[in-house]
Order: structure tokens, then C-alpha cells, then sequence
């Protein structure tokens, strides 16, 4: 009698290869990208990269051709076949200019609408290009100071808990840990590469699209880390509802966010200025979660200042100006759904 | 007498959804309700099977006539059932969702989407909606059928490929070099099929593992714009000659195939069920897919299953495939998860779904 086979196994022993194989340089780290790079030569463009492009072969595509075909590979087929052709000839001709004359109407709609969304973004700022540009920055370096007010919201929550984007792992495993059932998503490849090398369970997964993929109500948690700080206000939105839909009667939601005053150097300082979004205050969390019949319970700020120390009535004023002047810092927001009537 | 007859926007011959709806029909004359086939378009070896869709004027006197609609793209066929008075159900077998095509084919795009549309509309018709995975189950309950069930296609292990064509065979044993690993896939070239990541990951493939690895895609060309991407990739990376795209092929051309590969790869974006998982697993070739769609719930623990199908997890995986101990091992497992898709317990499945609705014969 043959062994069962340990299929879940051989899939960990496989990461832990390619991880390996990673790390050790095995192949030239730009390799992958290269193959990607030709194959996207000859993929038709998409619309939102060059609409002048995809209307000039929506063009090409509206010009039918007025002759009819006769050509057969039967014989006697392409008698016949001119034969209807005459016989009609007018018809054709007639559906044709039809067909030519609505689909020139609609690639000029199109031209027309190319023209003010060329204009639209060059007046906002290229916001796709900045949505790209993000998807590449390194991961910010994670702030262990914010974890206990997390894993304190998580205490004792039933059901599953997203942290999204997780990043390294750093939080998920420290959730994991206080014994809660949390997964991660990371739409870094790396990143998630690296979260699920320490063993953890992260899909590589843009956040809005893994959350529409989840039932509504299936959720016991959700903690929000980094997107939360570079989305535009509309992604926000979208976001906020979405997770809102996904969480169960009596889950917890908690925003971890840099703040938006946060005083940013190095990597995290690319991160702030090279997204469409950024951090807001935690008013503003209260403000969508109570629209959507969440409360905040709790907010955890972080000062975004040095403060000055001692207890003395000078360095009291000096702390109370220094917070008027650069308002707050990093915090952790807590909010719960109410639970259901008994 | 209870008549159950099936509308179809097309019947075509080596089609794993036609052979199923051929299947349907003999399932049904069997156990004795009165069946026909009713199709938009009816081609090939298959012509003769099906009548035209418009000719239906409706059951004989004394019968009770039910429609069993076969969901496809956007067809007259689903307009046709909707205004007919005769109660219905519908088998679906998943539209490919039309954003893979909006690029490559934007006319495609367009019949899938009216496909989706008029299934939606069928919805408040239908008494009873059933398909072939859980997957395809779970979109009929969101677009809104209130009765659903699963009943997987109707496939027997005895229909497939027994003959093989030697010398397409004997070409394909020539070709192979001593050592090296033939790759193989089987399905309509199409952006969700994703033969371009398969081509890719060969790529990797013969870098780290294997310089002299094959790759052979058979399947019917859906997409003329996206094979002409494939065939400009496979020449850009150098593999003319290493890939080879075969179209559609007869059976027993296709048995050859599976005889002389080492290994199936499926890297789909989206597969409603996936019939060729199946047959790989029948003609003993291990496979490694992408886990996504319905393929974790066709392959189960009959291959290995990939959460990422990034080029180096694909190769790695295909080489630790390679070993021959795992080999065998995957080979058994295919062949036993085909014992879950046995015809008996299928027709029974097919046979209890209708009668929960139309009564039995």
C-alpha cells in the first residue's frame, strides 16, 4: 500500500525552495519582469493606458468592408458566392454604410471623451501614475509601539481577523500570537512572499479585490495598516464600505495609521509624498464608521512631536503648543458594529 | 410521458460541454422521459444530433413538456426559452467573465456579457437551476435562482481518446530528447486560459531545470489576437520549436498527446470546471494547476494545486514532479479522485435533479 500523499507538504517545501532559490540569486532578479515586459508588447493596450491608441483601432475596427468575400475552398463555392454577392450586393452595401456611419459616431464620442480625460488627469495630478508608482515603494518600517492597543481591541473577538496589508508580518504575527485567528493580505509580491516564509497565512491580493471576495458578514475583525494612509478620498469610501459589509454583527474594526501629521524621513518619507492619498485624522474614521452604524471606542494617539520633558509649568505649555502646532500623530482606532438585539 | 428538452446556442463535435449535453439526452431517453436537442447552431460529426432551435413548437398532446436550458454566451436560444410557455430549468456551465476578452476580443466581450445578462433574466423562469461545480453553483444563488444544486458533467472515463493516433505519436516520440520533460495543456487559446504563463513558466523552466523541456498547447484558437501574442512571445523567448501550438486536434491525434507528455499544466485565470484535469488524471500525466475558479474542487487531492503561478513556483513545482517516486504517487492520486466522477453516480445526480422538479418517467 502506497503512502498518502501530503500534498500541503510538498506545497511548503516548494515555497521554501523558490524562497531559497530567491534569496540565493539564483536566476537574475529582473528576469521575471523581463518576461513579463515582452509579453506585454504584444498585449493589446488597455484602455486606461493610451485611449488615443485604443480608439485608433476601435476606428480600424469600424471600416467594414464593402465587397463581399467569394472566395471557397469547395468547388463551384465561389460561383455561388459571387452570385449572391450580386444578388445582394445593395443590401450589403446598405447594412454597411449604416454600420460604418454608427460606429464612426461612436469612436468620435470617443475622441471626444479621450480629450477630457487627458485633460482630467493632467489637471489632478496623473493620480494613476501615483497609484503605480505606490505599488512599488518599500513596505514602512513597522511601529511595534502601536501593537498593544491592537491586540488589546482583538482580545477575546470570535471569527476570522484580516489584517490588511500586512506588510512583512510583523503585526499579523504578533495577533496570531495573542491567540486570535488573523490572516493577511499584502499586495506586495515580496512582501507576502517574505509574511508567508515566516509561516504565516497572507494572500498576495490588492485589498479591495480580496475583500469582494469574501461573504458579506464573514468577518469577526478587520485591522487596516498602511493603505489606510495613501488611499484618495473616493478608494477611501469604497473601502470603508466594502469592509463595513464584510464584518459580522459585533466585529471590531481597527484603523493603524501614521497620522496625519506624522513627521516622516527616509522610506516613509517617499511613501507620503509619492501617494494619491494620504492619512487622515481620526475624526474622520468616526465620522464614516458611525454613517455606517459603527462606534468608535476607542483612539490611541501617538504625539506627532518630541515632547519636551518634566512636569513643570513651562514644559506643560510648551507641550500644549507644540500639540496645537503640529496637531496629532499616529494612532489606533477601534471601532465595533453593535450587536444584534436579543 | 414527461418530455425534457435541451436548448443549446451551439453543439459542436469535440466539445466537452456538447459531449455532456449529448450524454444529458441518452441519461434522460434512458430512464425514459422523452428528450431532443435544440441548438442555434449544430456543426461536424454532431450536425444531425440537434434540430433548429426556432422549429420547436412545443411538447406532443398529453405530454408534459419541461425546457432544460444549456447557458452560454449570449444566444437568440435564451430569448426563444424565456418567451416560451413550457416550465424551465437551466443547466449552466459558467460564462467566462467578459473582462478577460475586453482586450483581446472586445467582440467576444460582448456576447459574453449579454450571455450573463440573459441568464439573469432566466432566473425568475427557472424552477430549478443546476451546474457543474459549486463554483458555478454559488454564481447562479448571487444572480438570483432560488433552486440550485450541483450535478458535475457528464463524463466517461470509456469515451476518451482509447484510439491513438500513431503518427502523431511516433512524431512527438521523435521530437522528445532523452531526459527532458514534455510539458502539455489542453484548452481553447484564450486570454483566461492563460497560455502565455505557461509559456512563461517553461521559460523559467528550461533556465533553472531543464534546457531541453517541451511545451505542447492543443486546443482550438478563441482568440485570434491572443494567439498571435503567444506565438510572437514563444519567438521572442526563444522557444520556437520548444512550444508548440497543435489547435484543435482529433481524438485519437489528442490521446497521442497525453500519451507522449510528462506532465499537465493548467495556470487558468478562470475555469467553470475544467474537463481536461480529468482527462490528464485519466491518461496518467500528474498535474500541477493554479488553484483558482472550480479547479481546486475538480483536481481535489488529485494533483497539486498552486496558490501562486508566479515562473519560478510553476518550474519549481513541475521539477519536483519530475521525481519519479512523486510522479507515480500523483499519477495514483489522479486516478483515484476520478472514481468521484464516476457516469453512474453522475446520471443519478442528473436524473434526482430533474425529477425533484419535472417528476420521474
Amino acid at each position: 500500500m502506497a503512502e498518502p500523499l501530503d500534498l500541503d507538504g510538498l506545497r511548503h517545501e516548494i515555497d521554501a525552495e523558490v524562497r531559497a532559490r530567491r534569496a540565493a540569486g539564483d536566476y537574475p532578479p529582473g528576469f521575471e519582469r523581463e518576461l513579463d515586459a515582452i509579453f506585454a508588447r504584444y498585449a493589446p493596450p488597455a484602455a486606461s493606458d493610451d485611449i488615443e491608441l485604443v480608439t485608433d483601432e476601435a476606428e480600424e475596427a469600424a471600416g467594414i468592408d464593402l465587397a463581399i468575400p467569394t472566395a471557397s475552398d469547395k468547388r463551384g463555392g465561389a460561383y455561388v458566392k459571387r452570385g449572391l454577392a450580386k444578388v445582394f450586393g445593395w443590401y450589403h452595401a446598405f447594412l454597411v454604410q449604416q454600420i460604418v456611419r454608427f460606429a464612426g459616431a461612436v469612436v468620435g464620442a470617443l475622441r471626444v471623451l479621450g480629450v477630457h480625460i487627458e485633460s482630467l488627469e493632467r489637471a489632478t495630478g496623473h493620480a494613476a501614475r501615483a497609484h503605480e508608482e505606490a505599488t512599488r515603494l518599500p513596505v514602512p518600517a513597522h511601529e511595534t509601539d502601536r501593537d498593544a492597543p491592537v491586540v488589546d481591541a482583538l482580545r477575546g473577538i470570535t471569527g476570522r481577523v484580516l489584517v490588511a496589508e500586512c506588510g512583512e508580518g510583523d503585526l499579523l504575527a504578533t495577533i496570531i500570537g495573542s491567540g486570535v485567528d488573523a490572516y493577511g493580505v499584502e499586495p506586495r509580491f515580496t512582501s507576502a512572499d517574505n509574511a508567508i516564509g515566516r509561516g504565516l497565512e497572507v494572500r498576495n491580493d490588492d485589498l479591495v479585490a480580496h475583500l469582494r471576495a469574501v461573504k458579506p458578514g464573514e468577518l469577526g475583525g478587520a485591522v487596516l495598516v498602511g493603505v489606510v494612509d495613501r488611499s484618495a478620498a473616493g478608494e477611501l469610501l469604497e473601502l470603508v464600505d466594502l469592509v463595513v459589509d464584510r464584518l459580522g454583527k459585533g466585529a471590531t474594526l481597527v484603523v493603524v495609521s501614521a497620522g496625519p501629521s506624522a513627521p516622516v524621513r527616509g522610506a516613509s518619507a517617499v511613501n507620503a509624498d509619492l501617494t494619491p492619498g494620504r492619512p487622515v485624522h481620526p475624526e474622520t474614521w468616526t465620522y464614516l464608521f458611525e454613517a455606517r452604524g459603527f462606534e468608535t471606542v476607542a483612539v490611541a494617539e501617538s504625539p506627532a512631536f518630541e515632547p519636551v520633558p518634566g512636569d513643570t509649568v513651562q514644559s506643560k505649555v510648551l507641550n500644549e503648543n507644540l500639540a496645537r502646532l503640529f496637531g496629532p500623530g499616529a494612532y489606533v482606532l477601534v471601532a465595533r458594529s453593535p450587536l444584534p438585539l436579543a | 410521458m414527461i418530455a425534457v428538452h435541451q436548448f443549446v446556442p451551439t453543439l459542436a463535435p469535440r466539445d466537452a460541454v456538447s459531449t455532456h449535453y449529448l450524454r444529458v439526452r441518452a441519461t434522460l431517453r434512458a430512464a425514459g422521459y422523452s428528450s431532443d436537442i435544440y441548438a442555434m447552431d449544430s456543426r461536424g460529426e454532431v450536425a444531425k444530433e440537434a434540430r433548429p432551435f426556432q422549429t420547436f413548437r412545443g411538447g406532443r398532446s398529453g405530454e408534459s413538456t419541461w425546457l432544460c436550458y444549456q447557458s452560454s454566451i449570449g444566444s437568440p436560444v435564451a430569448d426563444f426559452v424565456a418567451a416560451r410557455p413550457e416550465p424551465l430549468m437551466v443547466d449552466y456551465h459558467n460564462i467566462t467573465p467578459a473582462a478577460f476578452f475586453e482586450r483581446w476580443e472586445p467582440g467576444m466581450a460582448v456576447y459574453l456579457r449579454a450571455g450573463r445578462r440573459q441568464l439573469r433574466e432566466l432566473a425568475p423562469r427557472a424552477q430549478l437551476a443546476f451546474a457543474d461545480s459549486s463554483y458555478n453553483a454559488a454564481e447562479l444563488d448571487a444572480l438570483g435562482f432560488e433552486h440550485t444544486g450541483v450535478v458535475p458533467i457528464l463524463f466517461d472515463r470509456d469515451d476518451l481518446h482509447t484510439e491513438i493516433d500513431a503518427a502523431t505519436r511516433d512524431r512527438l516520440a521523435r521530437e522528445r530528447i532523452e531526459g527532458s520533460s514534455t510539458w502539455l495543456f489542453v484548452g481553447q487559446v484564450a486570454p483566461h486560459k492563460a497560455q502565455h504563463d505557461i509559456v512563461k513558466a517553461l521559460a523559467m523552466y528550461r533556465r533553472l531545470f531543464d534546457p531541453n523541456a517541451r511545451l505542447r498547447l492543443v486546443g482550438f484558437p478563441l482568440s485570434k489576437a491572443y494567439v498571435e501574442a503567444v506565438e510572437h512571445y514563444v519567438a521572442d523567448l526563444g522557444l520556437t520549436g520548444a512550444v508548440e501550438l497543435a489547435g484543435s486536434v482529433p481524438d485519437a491525434v489528442l490521446g497521442a498527446y497525453f500519451a507522449t507528455a510528462d506532465v499537465y499544466v493548467c495556470l487558468s485565470e478562470h475555469e467553470g470546471f475544467c474537463v481536461p484535469l480529468l482527462e490528464a488524471m485519466h491518461h496518467g500525466l500528474p498535474v500541477v494547476a493554479y488553484a483558482t475558479g472550480a479547479v481546486p474542487e475538480t483536481l481535489g487531492a488529485g494533483g497539486l494545486l498552486l496558490a501562486r503561478k508566479d515562473p519560478l513556483t510553476v518550474a519549481t513545482a513541475v521539477a519536483r514532479v519530475m521525481d519519479p517516486a512523486l510522479h507515480a504517487a500523483l499519477v495514483r492520486a489522479g486516478h483515484a479522485r476520478l472514481d468521484d466522477f464516476s457516469l453512474a453516480r453522475n446520471e443519478a445526480a442528473l436524473l434526482d435533479a430533474v425529477a425533484s422538479v419535472a417528476g420521474r418517467s
